[in-house]
């Protein structure tokens, strides 16, 4: 699921690549220190925290609806359906990446660029 | 007296002849050995060039994938085909340019803040080629692109102790920098290109406020090392520097220093402190500033910083490639963006010189002006609308591919051009016309523009003789006016601009209008008038937004004599011309219009291409050219300016440039007055 965050840059993509790159400004800021680099790693961290947070309460919630279905057929196309979306809309290039350094909009598949 | 109006195509003829006829021989200093030039014109000829030109070795041109060596910019400006990104595996280029007219003259600056990081992360085997720093950068230029820009003081730790390493590094591209202006400078009698070393000293402060400057050396005698703004943290220090290692250590080493963007500086360019102490100018320093910086960048592909209609100024035309921000934090970030005031502004700060010349008796910012376009992309000169390809630098990332989209920020433009009017092509001939402030701006086409003022020019000098009378009777652009002969004695400003006739390919564009610009202070003010002088306004002239085909009548050039009707003798005051093209397209209409982007139907907006409906910016653009000023100072104070007492009891000579700061505008006084 694609969120919005700032990293020097605006950002739309999954939270991965928000973990990702802010391990790279946590390298940098092993190897080098600096305040941009701690400042950029700081919002990566809270940014990450903060979306990992939201997305574990909304699976929470999520789970606890899929509880409630009592029909197994129903339950697991629930399941399945939102599982497709999740994968569908990842594989779409539908996330701005200007921190990318290869292409503007990618998929889960460029997530690492 | 009313402004002479002429046909232009009447004089068309005489005014080339003006460039030719013979004149008295002025002196030049000459410091290089070099063949004497077979075309030296004593009247002066106008020479266009591209004095902002990043290559490879600036860190922001690197990670945007340029490859682009400095000869290969040399080579590119000269007419050579150059080479971008996206490059294949096997290293050719996704897309090729070419310029259709050579330059006259160019300088490669690159940042000289991280030569020896970029240096070193591109070298395999040297001393921290393999560091984290360097392996990001290899791996995600964008991510490095942040964290390494904004790297200040102690250098990286991959540097080596004291930055030792990097600084060594450096040494490299420096010297390859050098040896490709020199393998590019006409030397011989033909004088067809002019090469300048230079660099950019690239010092931002306060939510990344712009200060940057670049610095043009006279000849080949240069500094061992560049200045940069890891080193030299201040325009202050970046002077001592020069002093201590140029002037004071090699011969015949001079530098002209040229502040740019001042758009982006968030106020702080032409602030009326001293950066290093935070202290009020003193006259030393103003005399020290004006003696480096004679010349300002006017125009440039990071917009225009003459002035913003609603920021001090009610100037119609002062609405063009204009940043909807002041400082580079807020191209990044939104939160962080502020409108741009009067103080980014090179009209303000041309008036605030005035009011410093009354203060200190020394004008700090007595500029000259110049254009140029700061390609990242080492594409110098490269400044057609038509296919911009992008800047490279902070704008869209290339990469592997080119991508479905505007290849600049929709605010960005193709950048300006920097005019000299000199003897000869060789660097002692333009480096002397830039310390006298003998230059002009364009935003693109190749308008020579040309102004005189003097007490006694004649009205009707717009003909053949144009340039022998201007340097007769008056002063050239850049100078002092001097004291009025006589009681009731006026101003006398002549001013010709001769449109780009352009290419078979691309003809040029009409000229629409040519106006006097007039700063001055009175009564605790900064004042303005901008007087439409030649051309016409109204002419209907327009362009065809789908097909881009221009329409409607306009001038192949323009000149006028204009005589202040409302000189006062007791004032400071400044003159400087602008003229205006007929309406064309902007860069972004015409990659719209490829991309068949028609805002009617939504489904033609594609990502990447939303700007193409952004009402915020135009679709259409009037380019021009500016001159620089002539300069008027009274040989007394007048009144108003006299002895005042502040509220802290304090007394201060005159009205001070913080008070005009505090007022922040600049009094239109009229416009549009034929």
């Amino acid at each position: 699921m694609p969120v919005p965050f700032y990293l020097g840059d605006t950002e739309w993509a999954p939270v991965l690549r928000l973990a990702f790159l802010t391990a790279l400004y946590a390298l940098v800021l092993i190897a080098e220190g600096g305040r941009t680099v701690i400042l950029l790693g700081m919002l990566g961290v809270l940014q990450t925290a903060l979306y990992t947070a939201l997305f574990y309460l909304a699976a929470a919630l999520a789970a606890r609806a899929v509880e409630r279905v009592r029909e197994p057929p129903v339950r697991i196309a629930a399941v399945g359906t939102a599982v497709f979306l999740l994968v569908a809309s990842s594989l779409l290039p539908i996330y701005q990446t200007p921190l990318s350094s290869t292409r503007l909009h990618s998929d889960l598949w460029h997530l690492l660029e | 007296m009313a402004p002479a109006r002429v046909t232009p195509r009447a004089v068309a003829p005489l005014l080339a002849l003006a460039l030719l006829a013979p004149a008295p021989a002025s002196p030049l200093e000459r410091t290089e050995q070099r063949a004497p030039c077979d075309a030296r014109d004593p009247l002066r000829r106008p020479f266009f060039g591209d004095l902002h030109v990043h290559t490879r070795y600036s860190l922001d041109a690197s990670t945007q994938g340029t490859r682009t060596r400095p000869s290969e910019a040399y080579a590119f400006a000269r007419g050579a085909p150059l080479g971008l990104q996206p490059f294949s595996p096997s290293g050719e280029p996704g897309r090729t340019v070419q310029l259709a007219r050579p330059l006259d003259f160019a300088a490669v600056t690159d940042h000289a803040e991280l030569f020896g990081e970029v240096a070193t992360c591109n070298t395999p085997g040297a001393p921290g080629y393999d560091s984290t720093v360097c392996l990001i950068y290899r791996g995600w230029p964008r991510v490095s692109f942040f964290f390494m820009n904004a790297r200040g003081a102690p250098r990286f730790r991959f540097c080596g102790e004291g930055g030792s390493d990097c600084l060594a590094a450096a040494r490299g591209p420096w010297r390859e920098m050098q040896e490709a202006a020199e393998a590019a400078y006409d030397r011989s009698s033909a004088c067809r290109f002019t090469t300048f070393v230079g660099y950019e000293w690239t010092k931002s402060v306060e939510q990344a406020s712009n200060l940057h400057r670049n610095v043009i050396f006279r000849n080949a005698a240069v500094p061992v090392q560049p200045a940069s703004a890891v080193d030299a943290l201040t325009p202050e220090d970046l002077w001592d520097a020069l002093d201590t290692q140029c002037r004071a250590a090699v011969p015949g080493c001079d530098a002209v220093v040229i502040p740019h963007n001042s758009n982006l500086s968030g106020g702080m360019m032409f602030a009326p402190d001293e950066l290093r102490s935070g202290t009020p100018f003193t006259a030393g320093y103003a005399a020290r500033r004006a003696d480096y910086e004679r010349l300002v960048e006017v125009m440039q592909h990071k917009g225009d910083s003459e002035c913003r209609r609603g920021a001090g100024t009610n100037d119609e035309l002062c609405t063009s490639e204009l940043l909807p921000y002041d400082t580079f934090m807020g191209r990044f970030l939104s939160l962080a963006r502020r409108e741009p005031n009067a103080r980014n502004f090179t009209r303000t700060a041309l008036a605030l010189g005035l009011a410093h010349q009354v203060a200190l008796g020394v004008n700090p910012f007595r500029f000259g002006l110049i254009g140029s376009t700061d390609t990242h992309l080492g594409a110098a000169g490269l400044v057609e609308e038509r296919g911009h390809p992008g800047h490279g630098g902070a704008g869209i990332p290339i990469g592997e591919q080119l991508p479905d989209a505007l290849l600049d920020p929709i605010e960005y433009n193709p950048g300006g051009l920097a005019g000299i009017w000199a003897e000869e092509n060789s660097r002692d001939a333009l480096f002397e016309a830039m310390k006298r402030r003998e230059t002009f701006a364009t935003s693109g086409p190749r308008i020579a523009f040309r102004l005189f003022a003097g007490w006694r020019l004649d009205a009707k000098m717009c003909g053949a003789d144009f340039a022998q009378r201007g340097i007769r009777d008056g002063v050239a652009m850049g100078g002092e006016l001097g004291a009025a002969p006589s009681p009731g004695a006026a101003p006398v400003v002549a001013a010709w601009a001769l449109g780009d006739p352009g290419t078979a390919q691309s003809p040029g564009v009409p000229l629409q209008r040519l106006q006097i610009i007039k700063l001055w202070v009175a009564e605790g003010s900064p004042h303005e008038s901008v007087i439409d002088v030649a051309g016409d306004a109204e002419s209907g002239a327009t362009v065809d937004l789908a097909t881009c085909e221009t329409k409607g009548p306009g001038a192949p050039q323009l000149c006028a004599v204009w005589r202040d009707p409302d000189f006062d003798p007791r004032v400071p005051a400044l003159y400087y011309a602008r003229v205006v093209q007929n309406p064309t397209c902007r860069w972004s209409t015409y990659a719209c219009n490829a991309a068949g982007v028609r805002c009617a139907d939504p489904g033609t907006i594609r990502p990447g291409f939303e700007g193409c409906c952004d009402d915020a910016y135009p679709k259409t653009i009037q380019e021009r050219a500016w001159t620089s000023p002539v300069w008027y100072t009274p040989t007394q104070a007048p009144a108003s300016f006299a002895q005042r007492r502040h509220p802290d009891g304090s007394q201060s000579r005159g009205m001070t440039p913080r008070m005009l700061g505090e007022a922040e505008h600049l009094v239109t006084e009229g416009e549009r007055r034929p």
